[in-house]
């Protein structure tokens, strides 16, 4: 592993709103976004020389199982540029980013769009439920009873046998991050919750409750990425990109006697040594929270803290927008929503809207380092696809 | 007897004579490292072997690693169900759904001895039913 041969930015940011949108199309929700990155960098559409669209299930959903990329382009007016379709269940986003920072970085393109849309809501939620099975292996556990909130029930459930962790520390977490929802014009749900209300609401697969549970939803989200020595012509404030790292699953149910490092750790270790920094270094992140234990058992993973120590944190206050290290300060796949295909662009635009300090009521004080984690798909008891990407100022 | 009954999955288990009775998940172990795997392997997913690799039934029971009552379920499944991963003497951990038991809590327990079964564990296209892999709490036979 090397080190990137040139510096990257993300000059433009762009999303919208997560949530039901029966009148948005999938080509609206990518346009929306796409162009709202491309205003925010100022940049001329035309001078963008590359696209990375992720996407997960819509194949599945509309029969559009190839060139989706390249049917939204021709939406958005920009026929003619190569697009790369980076299918990736929920870090098919964060793919797409990861892809345009290495075309960037690179020094073969100067400017690359990177757009991630998913439209989950359509009027058959089986048919929705049976789409998102086909991120694991089919044969031997999406045709045999996976069903996904259960899947992180049993991770909650061995972590909290391994550790002493509770069902009110993953009811914590669910009333944090719908507080910091409450505070992002973005997000899907936009209401506090008491611990006794997550704990009283509907049970999905104990101990995952409803408010546990990130909901589905339709969204877009967008980067614009340039070579760093030019982000200065486009604004004054650019976030540079230290690194991304990547992994698939270690796969660990294959030798439970030799036990190998989690996708996280690994795609952490990666952009720790590219970024030339530790997790001690970390300001805020924005973790895959697609159920309130994953936060937890993921800030661990990322070296925030040692094993079985989320819980304290939690309860120490630490994650919260004004504690020493804030998680999910969007209010995470929970509250903000979790259009899969979407997600991973939208957890970079929360962090470099911080680093920005365009937060507003959710700005954390002065942050300089951000990390963004999102994991898509399970395979073997583990992620298929880890992204970690760290932004600075 | 001898008719094979339709399966979730090919290449995963055997049914000998068709006899539910006598499943068994087929593994596949490495002579150089010793490695199980699940679902078999050409190449060891440890050292990477590509010869030596021998295909071998697996043990029909182990310890449950972990386990799930989903509220809800995916098609072909009717909530409450049960799933859960055990750990085999093998040292490979299986995903599987569990029956034999009622969907309650305290029905199940970190650590606790299961057996494996091959029974219907959902309905095809036509409503036939498949055959899969299973477990359920040792002991407790429920025929
Ligand atoms: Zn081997």
């Amino acid at each position: 592993m090397g080190k990137p041969a040139r510096n990257v930015a993300v000059i433009g940011i762009g999303m919208t709103k997560f949530g039901k949108h029966p009148e948005l199309s999938l080509k609206d929700l990518a346009r929306e976004a796409g162009w709202a990155a491309i205003r925010d960098a100022g940049v001329d559409p035309r001078n963008i020389e590359v696209i990375y669209c992720g996407n997960s299930v819509e194949g599945l959903l509309s029969g559009q199982e190839d060139v989706r990329g390249q049917v939204v382009m021709r939406e958005m007016g920009l026929a003619g540029k190569a697009v790369i379709n980076t299918p990736n269940a929920c870090a098919s986003s964060s793919t797409s980013f990861r892809e345009a920072w290495l075309a960037v970085a690179s020094g073969v393109y100067d400017i690359a769009l990177a757009v991630g849309f998913e439209k989950l809501y359509i009027d058959d939620t089986a048919k929705t439920t049976r789409a998102l099975a086909s991120c694991t292996d089919v044969m031997t556990e999406g045709n045999m009873g996976v069903f996904f909130p259960g899947m992180y029930a049993m991770e909650a459930k061995r972590y909290m046998h391994d550790t002493g962790c509770t069902r009110e520390h993953l009811a914590k977490v669910a009333v944090k991050n719908h507080r910091n929802g409450c505070l992002n014009p973005h997000a899907q749900i936009r209401h506090e919750v008491t611990i006794e209300e997550v704990l009283n609401s509907k049970l999905i697969a104990d101990p995952l409750t409803l408010y546990m549970c990130s909901p589905i939803g339709d969204g877009g989200a967008a980067a614009i990425l340039c070579a760093g020595d030019i982000a200065a012509q486009y604004r004054s404030d650019p976030v540079f990109i230290a690194s991304s790292g990547m992994s698939s699953g270690a796969y660990q149910d294959l030798a439970i006697d030799r036990p190998s490092p989690t996708a996280v750790q690994m795609a952490a270790q990666e952009a720790y040594e590219i970024a030339g920094i530790g997790p001690e270094d970390i300001d805020l992140a924005e973790l895959h929270d697609a159920f309130s234990p994953a936060e937890l058992i993921y800030f661990e993973e990322l070296g925030f803290c040692p094993h079985g120590e989320a819980p304290r944190y939690l309860d120490e206050g630490r994650t919260e927008i004004g504690g020493a290290m804030p998680i999910n300060t969007s209010g995470g796949l929970e509250c903000k929503g979790h259009p899969v295909g979407a997600t991973g662009l939208a957890m970079i635009h929360e962090v470099v809207t911080q680093l920005r300090g365009h937060a507003g009521p959710r700005q954390v004080r002065g942050p300089k380092v951000g990390l963004v984690q999102n994991g898509g798909g399970l395979i073997g008891g583990d992620a298929a696809a880890m992204c970690v990407h760290i932004l600075k100022i | 007897m001898g008719n094979q009954p339709k399966k979730t999955a090919e290449g995963l288990f055997e049914l000998p004579d068709g006899d539910l009775d006598k499943g068994y998940l087929l593994g596949s172990k490495c002579a150089h490292c010793g490695m199980v795997s699940f679902p078999k392997r050409k190449i060891c997913p440890s050292c990477l072997a590509d010869d030596g690799i021998e295909e071998i039934p697996l043990s029909k029971r182990g310890k449950l690693f972990s386990f799930s009552i989903n509220q809800m379920a995916p098609e072909g499944f009717k909530a409450p169900y049960v799933m859960g991963k055990v750990d085999l003497p093998e040292q490979v951990r299986i995903f599987a759904v569990i029956t034999g038991c009622p969907p309650e809590e305290d029905a199940l327990s970190i650590g606790m001895d299961m057996e494996m079964a091959f029974e219907p564990v959902y309905r095809g296209k036509n409503g036939e039913p498949l055959v899969g892999y299973t477990f359920r709490p040792a002991g407790r036979a429920t025929k």
